[in-house]
């Protein structure tokens, strides 16, 4: 059986272009099979004049199609076709003689007004669920604002994807809206006295809904795999083992009587390395990819403390995003790197939130670069951006990472 | 409509009518409205499942056989009841109609 595939040239809703549609196509050998509102299955065969209908019939998700309906329909020379959304169902027939399938504009504009209500239903419904998922999606954000890390925010995985598929949801929102009242424009000019045949209605292309979801399938796929990736990547790494870019190395700026503090855990290697027990206090964590940023790395380098109570420790997190974003990045790296979550205990720790910032800015053809110090404490952080990379380097310890600044850019070259 | 005890449209009319001596099934229903009316009154499947539907719902038709394809209606005591009480009404407009003329 040959197929072949159309994009509706009208709304789902606008039923009498629908049928007619459907109608031309017969006349050209191509008989529905499937229905989707962005994309129809035709299979080819002769050309026959065929008319379709469109009943209305809304279908819960454990109904069966109903039986009694399709025979009563076959009884009368109407074949059922396809159905629409589980909302609605697609007739055929080719005798000429058959007769119409309603034949009261009443009991039909009724049928109709019951579709509208669903509707109406399942538009306010969904606006609640979209509210909620705004609201989920916008929280977060509304705890940066008015500075908002945006740039930070881009890289992190999900949020470019996220924040598409909350468009084409919006997007789609409105078409459900736009369905709604062409329904009841529908069902208002049946109960005027006016048959479906002799009605045209404005509405949205199906070229819309054909766009919405070629947009939304591709982001789905990309979210899923970004929530999907973080299983396959081991958590930590040897620093021995690293290669995606050199380290500035703790214990070269510490310098003798530096040493390192240990934890041991165990890995998620999937390989005949099996479980090998990682020193997590300075060990490599490979970040989640995300759409605007594949390769990203946390090295993190931890010492134990020493005779002065100091407690060195370096956290160095370094990005190669698509090139426009690496400065900017760098920059929001930076200016949150003095307000730091709850989460970042390593860099938190003795950090005073009150205490004042010192922050400099260096010449770096090409690229950004500049450190801030809070100097009642020693933190500091260096935040870097070069050759479409970024990275920000935060360090407490008894050195000055102002030594250490070519280092610093060499992890980006 | 019958849940809202207002008249009866010409096509619920006409299948109640059709059961009245007998069950059938819905292209007989159907054939029945139309020879009865000389073409004036023509069910459609869309509009006769409707009405069926609606008839079984509110308990006055009840479904007898189903062979094959084919479904078969019968009225019963309520439908007879209606139909009867539209039939009431009708005369009723009739006379009221007649008495005016003369």
């Amino acid at each position: 059986m040959k197929l072949c595939w159309k994009i509706p040239p009208v709304s789902v809703y606008d039923i009498p272009g629908l049928e007619r549609w459907l109608s031309a196509m017969a006349e050209q050998g191509l008989y529905l099979k499937k229905f989707r509102p962005y994309l129809c299955t035709f299979r080819r065969d002769t050309p026959r004049p065929t008319r379709y209908r469109i009943e209305p019939h809304r279908r819960q998700l454990d109904e069966e199609l109903p039986q009694s309906m399709l025979e009563l329909y076959r009884e009368f020379g109407w074949d059922y076709v396809a159905e629409i959304e589980r909302t609605m169902l697609v007739f055929s027939t080719q005798d000429p003689y058959a007769p119409e399938v309603h034949t009261d504009l009443t009991v039909q504009s009724q049928l109709w007004t019951q579709l509208a209500r669903r509707q109406r239903r399942s538009f306010w419904i969904s606006l609640a669920l979209l509210a909620v998922l705004l609201l989920e999606y916008l929280y977060p954000l509304a705890a940066y604002w008015p500075d908002l890390p945006l740039t930070l925010l881009l890289v992190t995985p999900g949020f470019f994807a996220g924040f598409f598929i909350l468009v084409t949801f919006l997007a789609a929102q409105v078409s459900l809206f736009r369905q709604w009242r062409a329904i009841r424009s529908l069902s208002r000019r049946l109960e005027a006295g006016v048959a479906l045949e002799q009605q045209s209605i404005r509405s949205p292309s199906g070229k819309l809904e054909f766009l919405i979801q070629a947009i939304r399938f591709p982001l789905v796929l990309l979210l899923l795999l970004e929530f999907a990736i973080p299983f396959f990547i081991p958590k930590y790494i040897p620093l021995d083992e690293f290669t995606a870019f050199s380290p500035l190395s703790l214990a070269s700026i510490e310098g003798p009587g530096y040493a390192e503090s240990r934890y041991m855990m165990g890995t998620y290697y999937s390989d005949e390395r099996g479980d090998q027990q990682v020193d997590a206090n300075n060990s490599c964590q490979p970040g989640t990819p995300s759409f605007l940023c594949w390769n990203r790395w946390t090295v993190v380098q931890t010492g134990q403390t020493d005779q002065n109570g100091r407690w060195p420790r370096m956290i160095i997190q370094w990005f190669d995003p698509v090139d426009p974003l690496a400065q900017p990045l760098a920059r929001d790296l930076l200016r949150c790197a003095r307000t730091p979550g709850d989460r970042e205990y390593t860099w938190r720790y003795g950090l005073e939130e009150d205490a004042p910032w010192t922050q400099e800015e260096f010449p770096l053809s090409g690229g950004y670069l500049a450190l801030i110090e809070q100097p009642s404490t020693g933190h500091q952080a260096v935040a870097a951006a070069l050759n479409g990379k970024a990275v920000l380097v935060r360090y407490c310890g008894g050195q000055d990472l102002r030594d250490h600044l070519d280092e610093i850019v060499d992890m980006l070259n | 409509m019958s849940k809202d005890n207002g008249p009866l449209t010409e096509p619920m009319f006409y299948v109640l009518m059709a059961l009245l001596k007998g069950d059938r099934c819905g292209t007989e229903i159907a054939d029945f409205a139309e020879r009865r009316t000389g073409g004036r009154v023509r069910l459609g499947p869309g509009t006769l499942y409707t009405l069926l539907a609606r008839f079984l719902e509110d308990g006055c038709l009840m479904e007898t056989a189903v062979e094959g394809r084919k479904r078969t209606y019968r009225i019963t005591p309520k439908g007879r009841q209606l139909f009867q009480a539209e039939l009431a009404r009708l005369r009723r407009c009739l006379s009221d109609g007649e008495e005016e003329l003369i």
